[in-house]
């Protein structure tokens, strides 16, 4: 919590376990949850919460627009430039890596995750 | 020498397979009651349609109906005693039972032969039933081992299971004998081709209930797809980070697609060679279907 006030994290992720793991990481944290299955529905939270949106954790292989192009779309635009995002993905390559921090991503994190691990860099980017 | 088996095969069919392929394969008679302890296991099985001939109280539609069913549940004895080796299952019939052998495919038939028998005919038959797709000759173990090495490692991450290696073969045709797989598609410079992961089912539901930490009886078809299909984009990711570390390839993921019933295909455009990696989790097998092209 910052000041009282409860902080939101968007999660995207087409797999409701993982998606399921992580909101439950989040609320441990004393901050609230917010799930997206697909690119469009990210967008569509962005849009809605992006005035208290204090992270978003993005899966990159994703239906609709992937993670990668939502990335590029938010750090494109005004109000949600800076907005931190960790990309949470299967995808390890270094390659994949490189791409997602030149589209302005603030972490990379590879599945399978450690949760505590998990959990401290949420912290780290929300007491930024 | 290929190890056969022949299974309620006619004395006399079993004399002419042996006789067709004394120089490359050797042909046992096992009883189908007691097929999933024999050992070792068969490269190939033999498999004769039906065995039940027309007393004179059978109608001959009676006599159909009981062959087919007779032979369809022993195919699925046998592909299930096999677990996931890949071995070729040869169906060898009358005449007036070859319409009727086209219905095994489903239970596990690979091929058909249809008596009487030619040796010519057997040992091509053979020889078709046991090329590995495209021609491959040897397995690469530097595209094995990433593959390997991430299942192991994921499945003890998310399932908290330790899983085991128990062979890795080269696939004859695409066909999964498990009761569900997850595939996922791969590209990349200069690589395309697909992942299976392929279970039975029993296994499948206690894999995900672990990933969920809850109890079987609770988790619901579609939570055990979701699961599946978060093992193959896991364990794909993990296997292709260390290829690119050894090739420095890159590589792009399909969605996962969840594929049910027993001996589904995922068929791979013009004939990539496909490994399968039998694991063994909780006593039970699995399967690791890669099918890569570079």
């Amino acid at each position: 919590m910052a000041g009282g006030r409860t902080l939101k994290i968007l999660c995207t992720d087409d797999s409701r376990l993982t998606r399921k793991m992580i909101q439950d990481v989040i609320e441990t944290l004393g901050c609230e949850f917010v799930g997206a299955v697909d690119g469009e529905e990210t967008k569509r939270l962005i849009e809605k919460h992006h005035t208290d949106l204090s992270l978003v954790l993005l899966d990159w292989n994703i239906p609709g627009p992937d993670g990668l192009e939502i990335l590029r779309w938010l750090k494109a635009s005004d109000p949600y430039r800076n907005i931190p995002v960790i990309m949470v993905t299967a995808m390890g390559h270094q390659g994949k890596i490189d791409e997602a921090l030149e589209a302005g991503a603030d972490d990379y994190i590879t599945k399978p995750f450690d949760l505590d691990d998990l959990a401290c860099r949420i912290k780290k980017h929300l007491s930024r | 020498m290929i190890a056969a088996y022949a299974v309620k095969c006619r004395y006399s069919d079993v004399g002419i397979l042996r006789n067709a392929l004394s120089d490359s394969a050797t042909v046992r008679v096992v009883d189908p009651e007691g097929i999933e302890m024999v050992s070792p296991s068969p490269d190939l099985i033999f498999v004769g349609w039906g065995g039940q001939s027309t007393d004179w109280a059978d109608n001959e539609e009676e006599r159909r109906i009981r062959n087919l069913s007779t032979t369809c549940i022993l195919l699925r004895k046998i592909r299930r005693a096999v677990a996931f080796r890949d071995v070729p299952i040869v169906i060898v019939a009358e005449p007036k039972d070859a319409e009727d052998t086209m219905f095994s495919a489903q239970f596990g038939a690979s091929r058909f032969l249809v008596a009487p028998l030619e040796e010519r005919a057997i040992r091509s038959c053979v020889a078709e039933v046991m090329r590995p797709i495209g021609e491959q000759t040897a397995i690469d173990v530097s595209k094995v081992n990433p593959f390997i090495n991430a299942t192991l490692f994921v499945l003890e991450q998310m399932a908290h299971v330790k899983a085991k290696k128990r062979e890795v073969l080269l696939k004859k045709d695409y066909r999964l004998f498990g009761e569900v797989s997850a595939v996922i598609g791969i590209t990349g410079q200069d690589i395309e081709g697909s992942v299976a992961l392929t279970f039975q089912n029993r296994l499948a539901n206690e894999i995900v209930a672990a990933m969920w930490d809850r109890p079987v009886k609770e988790i619901t078809r579609e939570e055990v797809n979701d699961g599946l299909g978060e093992l193959v984009n896991v364990i794909s990711g993990q296997a292709t980070t260390e290829l690119s570390k050894e090739h420095g390839s890159h590589f792009s993921f399909a969605l996962p697609t969840i594929v049910s019933g027993f001996g589904h295909e995922i068929q791979s455009p013009g004939g990539i060679p496909c490994l399968s990696i039998v694991f063994e989790a909780w006593g039970k097998p699995f399967a690791v279907q890669v099918a890569i092209r570079e």
